[in-house]
């Protein structure tokens, strides 16, 4: 059975160009609805709107026109007009882990941050749901009070996932995930993601550029140009059949490639 | 980090300041309470006199550089005035060295110098520790609370920036006429404005940095954003700005003490030093001159500090 998860009806957003000129149109009438346990695919060039609409779908900024409901709850209503708080329940992976963890904190530090914002736990047990979450992502205890300049790229990303993991999220958007790291760390995490997916019960919003990053992971894609949606489909229908020409173009770009199937997916991603 | 790998500058600058606040923190605790002072003999004495201190029978204290005895009664030779006491009313001579010699009332400059820079250096420092405060708050805020506040606050800096600070506050000061209280505020609140710009500058080019997102996504309160993420990114500039302001607001409060719109004579800070000693500056060059070193040499340190900060 399925359910949706997270809907967006009509999203648009302008930006005021700086120089005086017409608006920029970043994203126009863009639908979507996640369904719990199906991986979306946001597939598009640079200023294709990805960026915009992954900063509308977290609630860090708001849309002109629409809105993005999620289970039940419109997420850009002021926080105190809301009936149950959905702190922790969207969650977000950036690109860059160089970027994306504080270099000052220590990496337990890091990981317990959103779970410090719910107020949920006591301390004692925060450090165990820390040092078990940090497990799961394969980063072994003795980092946990290292700062981040002390990890890897790979590792450092994993930390990123530990911390958007730890508070059980419901949907967790994830921002090219691994178009900064190295080949062969790039395969891990993919499979580490698929994996925690599993495990967790996760629904995965997926932005990226890379097809092959989208076809290890999504069950469903859409494409973006130009802020606009020119397809959508299930994964493997609109990797193997491409009716857009845009889509053919960007799967054209890429040698090798088959859409995600009940046969696992790590042979495919030798990239 | 070692001492060594810090920036020369730094270090110098380091090496100043410890030394002058060191200096008026322990010494006026090594030289023990301030010598009798006689302003009629003892006034205006160079640097290094050995000044002889002679005790009366009545509890008056006569002090002179010379001494001499002329059958039963003692000469004292001041610069101004030579007097003779007869022995018998005298108790007991001892002798000192004025080692940054005597103002116009014969008070010894060393430690008129040593407990006005405790005052000196307090009142600065507590000014600059209110303008870093307001300057944090104030652009932590304007660069976090939106456009409108933002707005406001920026405007209201401007407004304040628009008048050069040292009229600000001759003007305060000469309507207030402040204690130290009042002169710390007066201080803290000209000198915050600057730091309000530096902080709101640094904070919106980290705002939108990933690590703050994802605090802001999981609903991270804003006080810990401000506090985990804003300010240990910001904290090396503010460091640097700081320490130029203390060296502003030395100088600013010597400024007004010099102007006498400072604190009431009776404490005596170096800029009021200064300013007496102009008055004799022919007479005696040490007066104004050595804390006015004093004052060039703490301000010099902190600039150094400074700019240390900026190499490191």
């Amino acid at each position: 059975m399925t359910t949706d998860l997270l809907k967006a009806e009509g999203l648009s957003n302008a930006y005021v160009d700086p120089a005086g000129g017409p608006d920029v149109k970043a994203i126009q009438d863009i639908s979507l609805t996640v369904e719990a346990g199906r991986n979306l695919g946001i597939l598009g060039a640079s200023g294709a709107g990805k960026s915009t609409l992954m900063r509308i779908l977290l609630g860090l900024e708001s849309p002109d026109q629409g809105r993005v409901i999620f289970d039940g709850i419109d997420i850009h209503q002021p926080a105190s007009k809301r009936s149950t708080p959905i702190r922790g329940r969207i969650q977000v992976v950036f690109q860059d882990p160089r970027n994306s963890l504080n270099p000052h904190l220590s990496v337990a530090t890091i990981v317990a941050e959103p779970l410090l914002a719910q107020r949920r736990t006591g301390r004692q047990h925060q450090k165990q749901l820390v040092l078990e979450m940090l497990d799961l992502v394969g980063i072994r205890p003795e980092m946990a009070e290292r700062r981040p300049d002390a990890l890897s790229g790979g590792e450092r990303q994993r930390v990123a996932i530990a911390r958007a993991l730890i508070t059980h999220p419901d949907v967790v958007i994830l921002d090219e995930p691994v178009s900064a790291l190295d080949a062969p760390v790039r395969l891990q995490v993919l499979d580490l993601l698929g994996d925690l997916q599993e495990r967790l019960n996760l629904t995965i919003i997926l932005v990226s550029h890379d097809v092959r990053t989208i076809a290890a992971l999504a069950d469903y894609v859409m494409v973006l140009l130009k802020g606009r949606c020119v397809e959508e489909g299930s994964a493997r229908e609109l990797l193997e059949h491409p009716r857009h020409p845009y889509t053919r173009a960007l799967l054209a770009a890429v040698p090798t490639l088959k859409a995600r199937g009940p046969d696992g997916m790590s042979d495919r991603l030798d990239g | 980090m070692s001492w060594r790998s810090l920036p020369r500058r730094f270090r110098a600058g380091l090496l100043g300041l410890g030394t002058i606040c060191g200096a008026v923190l322990i010494g006026p605790l090594l030289l023990g309470p301030a010598p009798q002072t006689d302003s009629e003999h003892a006034a205006l004495l160079p640097p290094g006199t050995r000044i002889t201190i002679v005790e009366m029978n009545d509890g008056r204290h006569l002090a002179a550089p010379r001494v001499l005895e002329k059958g039963d009664n003692l000469i004292l030779e001041g610069r101004r005035q030579t007097t003779e006491v007869g022995k018998s009313a005298v108790s007991t001579r001892t002798s000192r060295r004025a080692w940054l010699g005597t103002d116009r009332f014969g008070r010894d400059v060393l430690h008129l110098m040593l407990r006005g820079g405790r005052v000196s250096i307090a009142i600065a420092g507590l000014g600059t520790l209110i303008a870093l405060l307001v300057g944090i708050v104030v652009g932590l805020t304007a660069a976090t609370a939106g456009p409108l506040i933002d707005g406001i606050l920026m405007r209201t800096v401007d407004a304040f920036l628009a008048f050069p600070a040292l009229l600000l506050l001759i003007l305060a000061a000469s309507v207030l006429r402040p204690g130290p209280t009042t002169l710390v505020l007066l201080l803290g609140l000209t000198s915050w404005m600057g730091l309000t710009r530096l902080v709101r500058g640094q904070v919106l080019s980290i705002r939108e940095r990933q690590f703050v997102l994802a605090a802001r996504v999981a609903g991270t309160p804003w006080y810990r954003v401000w506090i985990w993420h804003y300010l240990p990114e910001i904290r090396g500039p503010v460091a640097q700005d700081v320490a130029l302001r203390l060296g502003d607001l030395i100088l600013a409060e010597a400024t007004l003490s010099y102007l006498g719109l400072g604190l009431p004579p009776t404490t005596p800070t170096w800029g009021q030093l200064v300013s007496e000693g102009h008055r004799v500056m022919l007479d005696a060059w040490w007066l104004s001159t050595l804390p006015g070193v004093a004052i060039a040499l703490l301000v010099i340190s902190c600039a150094l500090i400074g700019d240390g900060l900026q190499d490191s």
